[in-house]
């Protein structure tokens, strides 16, 4: 009597044999009692690998997938906070612009000032457009 | 639009085509049919509980990112679970961890690996666990490309060339790993088995 060997056996519980093996071993094991302990074993071993499969609550693992699968909500802001930024920005530019134009202009009255000194012997000058003529 | 107790009632192709549509409630009953299978498979693979969780969030999250792609007239769950293999092993490579998927990693009279063996005490189990338990601990102690392996035959029921495919290696690989990995359950519970035949 010859033996299926560890391989065939494994295979034969998974039906991965060819229909003529498959028919030997099953002969096999109903007249052989070591085979048939043998099998029976390795039945054991799927049968507690089967076992080790767990019913999970899933609950709230779903919940949490929708909740990262969402997208995130943006944050709407309010009419009058708008309306506030658009106020600030509104002013900073109108100041920035002004600045720029009152300094262009301080400018361009200094330069006419000097020229003026220089043109007509002026030792000094005031603020308010007062000029001071020298005696010379 | 369905009602929402509909949803339960509908077959994967017009959830897939629904959640294809943005249809959240179609993907939440997506979820519920099988997370507990993907949370299984990638606990046993990552051989931890937290671990599977984490991974399994993740492939349905990518799974809803990329519904789009995904050819409604094939089956579904074969998608999710080689998704669920292909992220439980990237995982496992970035932590360093030795993933064996290649061709010819494992061959045919394959020398009994040495497997440390602390988790596992058969006397220490038999007296204080039942059957199922200590089949589990030594489940949890079998290398993972075993493991998953075995898990995929046995649990999801899968064939040789069905493992192959979503293992991404040759039903001959696939075979030698489901001997191999009984061989290694049936000598981790021998005190058992013959405990189990010989009760005196």
């Amino acid at each position: 009597m010859i033996h299926p060997n560890f391989e065939d056996l494994s295979s034969f519980i998974d039906k991965e044999l060819p229909d003529w093996k498959l028919k030997e071993i099953e002969e096999h094991i109903e007249i052989c009692p070591i085979c048939r302990e043998r099998l029976e074993d390795l039945l054991l071993i799927d049968q507690g690998v089967r076992a080790s499969y767990k019913e999970f609550d899933t609950q709230t693992f779903t919940i949490e997938v929708l909740e990262k699968i969402r997208p995130k909500p943006v944050r709407r802001r309010s009419f009058r906070l708008r309306l506030a930024t658009i106020g600030l920005a509104v002013s900073l530019i109108f100041g920035a612009s002004f600045g720029i134009v009152r300094s262009k202009y301080r400018e361009n009255l200094d330069r006419e000032k000097q020229l003026l000194i220089s043109q007509h012997n002026i030792v000094s000058s005031g603020d308010m457009g007062v000029i001071f003529i020298s005696d010379r | 639009m369905y009602k929402v107790g509909n949803y339960k009632e509908q077959d994967d192709t017009t959830l897939i085509r629904l959640a294809q549509r943005g249809d959240e409630k179609a993907f939440e009953e997506i979820v519920n049919r099988y997370s507990n299978r993907i949370i299984n498979l990638a606990v046993k693979i990552m051989g931890s509980t937290d671990d599977g969780w984490d991974i399994a969030q993740e492939v349905f999250i990518s799974i809803w990112k990329n519904i789009r792609s995904f050819d409604s007239s094939k089956t579904l769950y074969p998608w999710i679970r080689k998704i669920t293999v292909n992220a439980c092993y990237e995982e496992l490579r970035k932590r360093g961890r030795r993933v064996e998927s290649s061709l010819d990693d494992v061959e045919d009279g394959e020398p009994s690996i040495d497997i440390p063996d602390d988790k596992y005490s058969p006397e220490d189990a038999f007296d204080k666990i039942e059957l199922n338990e200590v089949i589990e601990k030594a489940l949890e102690t079998l290398p993972e490309h075993y493991r998953i392996t075995l898990w995929l035959r046995v649990v999801e029921n899968l064939t040789y060339e069905e493992i192959a495919e979503t293992l991404n290696i040759n039903i001959g690989t696939v075979k030698s790993r489901i001997n191999m990995a009984r061989k290694l359950m049936r000598d981790r519970l021998k005190y058992y088995l013959e405990v189990k035949d010989d009760p005196s």
